[in-house]
């Protein structure tokens, strides 16, 4: 049975729906994202599982058991915001025992259990601290650790590194993970930053306006988008999209690009005429000069992170992504490039679905 | 928030709103249906909640004594009086002495507090220092302010009372303006700056549109301040100038002793300016009042 | 001479100094970033150059006037706030025209001017509406068309990406780079995001505690940090600093520690000989050069643990524990590497890249 159920929920705000007929299932010990832009609702269905906000429509469910009207504290859920909210008057320890004190826990076990939880989230020497004079990931490792030791059944984590320098945020990514590994905790994350959801969780559910639009492991979503939107949001650098030309028979799909490459496969259930070509920057290869199947595309801009370049050239009236290794290049010089054939998402225009296939190939 | 309220809990909410809002109103009732009561009903017990016998002859007195005063002489039972000053004067100097004492001090009070937010001027205590100025119970300054007044040739002055009702009110003024000056963002003055504007300009065109329903809220309670003024009204005037707060004092005869009637007459036509006021600035009223209160 | 230049300049709040001693030139049409951690001082550095505040020492001159001591509005510089600051009781168009409205411009110049950098920037639907109709991606860019209609000596930005959605960030920073390649302006762009500063600056200058660590090409900061602070902060994952012992036996020199024996390759060790390193020291190694791999190989011979894996697609960034070490290795996608098994790494030191315990500078190559 799952840790927890989402069956059918909605909310409608002044008009807007805000979530729609929303259902998913969380399993015990899993580290399910919610992944989604500003306004696609994931904050909205945080709120109503965690009793914040109720729904117009829809079961939520804990172990099997209906908990639409019970109240925020009655649900035993842990949930670390934004902004922490750790107590700056307080010390940490006063702040982790703080949930505990409420559960009415002796004093004796209290300091027991404080002191374990401190020591497996780093904070032992922050105990006797003022919460006010914390850093920002101390901070939250603190409100984590306050969340987790009233053990709760499920912990929501609402944007918590959104507030980051980018370079904490990355280490604590790790860290994050790890300990909700060590501790087997179900955890629901929200984030609008896809690299999180990719390096965290055991399951991604992609939101737009409202609804959920996949739900699938990190290397799914990457690997195998259900449509135009998914393979969008997902990587860094973003994927391209490129025009194309499609022409299909009973026999086989030829995908015609701009520049002349020409990529082939069997039969694919699309109609013909123009539709979109995915290709990750990654997957866009330099060769020396132009060859059969390849394109040309001046540069225009470098992207210079180190150890790695993204170029960006100038292709179907539009900048293409591509990753490269560091090399000397000059702005305008021709580029030739391939695109490896398998891994390219053929898009559907008027659906906008990724067409899968099973093996294309780079016409000569 | 969580499931609707026990029905007793409920009745409880609604009884205890309503007791408030009975006594907070009682007096303004009282002062009405006073204000139409004859002399005999003034002071009866039992109390007469509605006069049976409803008169104008109270606002006779106060608007046109001359007429009053026929009347009661044809009236048995009408009251004989000799009343001093006259109730459109003290309309009148209130009016003037009011009007100004606000403008005045809603100017200073918003100059001064821009530069206390802005440019931390006095330092970090200065606001908490001007504010126990206004804490003092004007009771205990009105002897040295007497002498102060007459030694400045100030006593019984228009202009006198102006300057004391403003710099009475300006605490209160830069301490509410101020508030309102620091929801506004200094990027956003900044940003006028760095386009080129003066800094002036920048505080005219820029900061003063988005506090201007502040400024009008604390106006109406500086002006409600000044108007309802009676202190200093009474010891730094010795008859020339008479407000409307005086004017009420003022309705006592010998033989009949204070006129309630008439005094609540009179005090029931001085509410109307502060409504009337009160009235044609609504529209920023609300703004006014929660803007200050959402902290940053 | 240069566009921009700061003389030694300091900013003092209270008993904090914000700005300590910092110069640095700027060359016409150069695109700075400066980058640091949030209250490192970048955007008091900025504010301080606008004249919002009043430097406490030294000097900012900005094509070839001395600025210090002019207000702000006569300082001919733009600054797009963090927190964006449109008028919010003016329309789009008049935020846009706003800088014009005090020079000589005439009115349908304005006009045609306003017109296409809201064209440009792909907001003309938004020059009759007020701001806080306005979307956060749509606020930034009418911030933009602001800040470059009248375009002065220097722009600044500060933070301009930092409150948009990781999405709309990642696709928003090109279009910096192609504002600057048309508009051809001298740009300060202050991020936290070292990812931006790499992506955009023509040269990148890292700020810590009021003071800049270093300035250089993204090359020059990312293969070249002059200190701790820089190598661990530019680059993502950053740079691995590990504590070592240089050992001289039987005259070959290696790096030792706890779980791990690097040797130097005989043709280098002439020359970290004469760099005359201390015996106790550290080395740095980026994640990227870490060689990670199933069995011990001869490029991979020291025996570790991974602790965690994150498969982010294009990459793969694993947590090693090598001996009482943790390190970060960038491998490509795909490969099959799971927390709690066994792993192995090799790792090169670089000469350049050895630094000191207790100053946390990097040796300088000898001649």
């Amino acid at each position: 049975m799952s840790k927890l159920t989402l069956s059918r929920i909605s909310k409608r705000f002044s008009g807007r729906d805000a979530v729609r007929d929303l259902s998913l299932a969380l399993d015990r010990g899993e580290f399910l994202s919610l992944l989604g832009p500003s306004g696609c609702g994931k904050s909205t269905t945080l709120g109503m599982i965690a009793g914040f906000i109720a729904p117009d429509a829809g079961d939520i469910l804990i172990d099997g058991n209906r908990i639409n009207d019970l109240s925020p504290q009655q649900r035993r859920i842990g949930l670390v915001l934004q902004d922490y909210a750790v107590f700056t008057s307080l010390t940490v320890r006063a702040n982790l025992s703080f949930g505990l004190e409420v559960k009415g826990l002796k004093r004796g076990k209290r300091r027991q259990a404080v002191d374990e939880l401190a020591r497996q989230l780093d904070l032992s020497d922050l105990l006797d601290r003022r919460g006010g004079s914390l850093n920002m990931s101390e901070m939250q490792r603190v409100a984590l650790a306050r969340t987790l030791a009233t053990e709760p059944e499920l912990l929501l984590l609402d944007e918590p590194m959104s507030n980051l320098d980018a370079e904490t945020r990355a280490r604590l990514r790790g860290e994050l993970r790890q300990l909700q590994k060590s501790l087997a905790q179900t955890v629901l994350y929200v984030t609008h930053d896809q690299a999180e959801a990719l390096s965290m969780s055991d399951r991604v559910a992609v939101m737009r306006d409202g609804e959920i639009v996949q739900l699938a492991t990190p290397h799914d979503i990457y690997h195998r988008p259900a449509n135009r939107f998914v393979a969008e949001f997902i990587g860094d650098p973003p994927l391209n999209v490129i025009p194309c030309d499609v022409a299909t028979d009973a026999a086989a799909t030829a995908i015609a690009l701009p520049g002349g490459a020409v990529l082939r496969s069997s039969a694919l259930p699309i109609a013909p005429g123009r539709h979109w070509l995915g290709v990750r920057p990654h997957d866009v290869e330099l060769v020396a000069t132009a060859s059969p199947g390849a394109v040309q595309a001046p540069l225009r801009f470098v992207e210079n992170f180190g150890a790695r370049h993204v170029l960006h050239a100038e292709y179907a009236s539009d900048l293409l992504r591509i990753e490269a290794v560091p090399a000397a290049r000059s702005i305008g010089e021709m580029l030739h490039l391939r695109f490896t054939a398998d891994r390219v998402l053929l898009i559907d225009r008027s659906s906008e679905r990724v067409v899968p296939f099973r093996q294309l190939e780079a016409a000569a | 928030m969580f499931g609707a309220d026990k029905a007793w809990v409920r009745w409880l909410k609604r009884t205890t709103v309503c007791i408030a809002i009975v006594i907070a109103s009682f007096p303004i009732f009282w002062l009405i249906s006073t204000s139409f009561k004859p002399v005999d009903e003034w002071q009866k017990f039992p109390p007469v909640w509605i006069s049976s016998q409803p008169t104008l002859q109270n606002y006779r007195i106060v608007f046109a004594p001359k007429a009053a005063q026929e009347f009661a002489a044809k009236q048995q039972g009408a009251i004989g009086y000799k009343v001093s000053g006259s109730a459109w004067k003290a309309f009148g100097d209130s009016a003037i002495i009011a009007t100004a004492a606000t403008v005045l001090s809603v100017l200073f009070g918003t100059l001064a507090a821009y530069s206390i937010v802005r440019f931390h001027t006095g330092g970090d205590s200065y606001p908490f220092q001007f504010l126990t100025v206004r804490m003092f119970p004007p009771i205990a300054v009105v002897v040295p302010m007497v002498v102060l007044f007459s030694m400045l040739r100030l006593s019984d002055t228009y202009f006198g009372l102006i300057l004391a009702y403003t710099a009475f009110t300006l605490p209160f003024s830069i301490w509410m303006i101020r508030s309102f000056i620091e929801e506004v963002p200094e990027e956003l003055e900044g940003a006028a700056l760095i386009y080129g504007m003066r800094p002036l300009h920048a505080f005219l065109k820029v900061t003063f549109p988005l506090i201007q329903g502040g400024v009008l809220a604390t106006a109406l309670f500086v002006f409600i301040l000044n108007w309802s003024e009676f202190l200093f009204a009474l010891t730094l005037t010795t008859g020339h100038v008479v407000t409307v707060t005086l004017q009420v004092a003022n309705y006592v005869s010998a033989s009949s002793g204070k006129l309630y009637g008439v005094q609540a007459a009179m005090g029931t036509v001085s509410t109307l300016p502060v409504i009337f006021f009160g009235y044609i600035i609504q529209r920023h009223l609300v703004r006014g009042l929660s803007f200050g209160a959402i902290k940053r | 001479m240069s566009a921009v230049a700061l003389e030694r300049l300091r900013k003092v709040f209270n008993k904090t100094t914000a700005l300590d001693d910092v110069s640095l030139a700027i060359g016409t049409g150069e695109f700075l970033c400066v980058v640091g951690r949030t209250n490192a001082g970048k955007s008091t550095l900025l504010k301080t150059i606008a004249g919002l505040y009043r430097a406490d020492g030294g000097r900012v001159i900005i094509g070839g006037r001395d600025l210090t001591l002019l207000p702000p509005h006569k300082r001919r510089v733009s600054l797009l706030f963090q927190n964006i600051a449109l008028f919010p009781t003016m329309t789009g168009y008049e935020n846009i025209a706003f800088p014009l409205r005090t020079t000589n411009v005439a009115g349908d110049a304005v006009e045609r001017r306003v017109r296409s950098i809201a064209q440009m920037l792909k907001v003309e639907h938004l020059l009759d509406r007020l701001p806080r109709t306005f979307s956060g991606g749509e606020r930034q860019r009418v911030a933009i068309g602001r800040a470059i209609i009248q375009p002065g000596d220097l722009l600044m930005l500060d933070e301009p990406l930092t409150n948009l959605d990781a999405s709309i960030r990642i696709r928003l920073r090109i279009e910096f780079k192609k504002l600057h390649r048309e508009f051809a302006q001298t740009i300060i762009y202050v991020t936290h995001d070292q990812v931006e500063a790499m992506s955009l600056s023509d040269r990148v200058a890292v700020l810590d505690g009021g003071r800049i660590q270093q300035i250089g090409s993204p090359d020059e900061v990312y293969h070249r940090p002059v200190n701790r602070f820089v190598a661990e902060f530019i680059g993502s994952p950053p740079m691995n600093i590990i504590d070592a012992e240089l050992s001289q036996a039987d005259g070959r020199l290696a790096l030792i520690g706890t779980g791990f024996s690097l040797p130097v390759e005989e043709s280098e060790g002439q020359r970290w000989r004469q760099m005359q390193l201390p015996r106790q020291l550290a080395f740095g190694v980026r994640p990227e050069r870490v060689i990670v791999a199933p069995g011990p190989t001869n490029d991979a011979p020291i025996g570790a643990n991974i602790l965690w894996v994150e498969h982010l697609g294009n990459r793969s960034i694993v947590a090693l524990r090598m001996g009482d070490v943790t390190l970060t290795a960038v491998v490509p996608p795909n490969r099959p590497l799971n927390a709690d098994r066994r792993a192995w790494v090799g790792l090169r030191p670089e000469p350049q890249h050895l630094l000191s315990r207790e100053t946390g500078v990097f040796f300088p190559l000898a001649a």
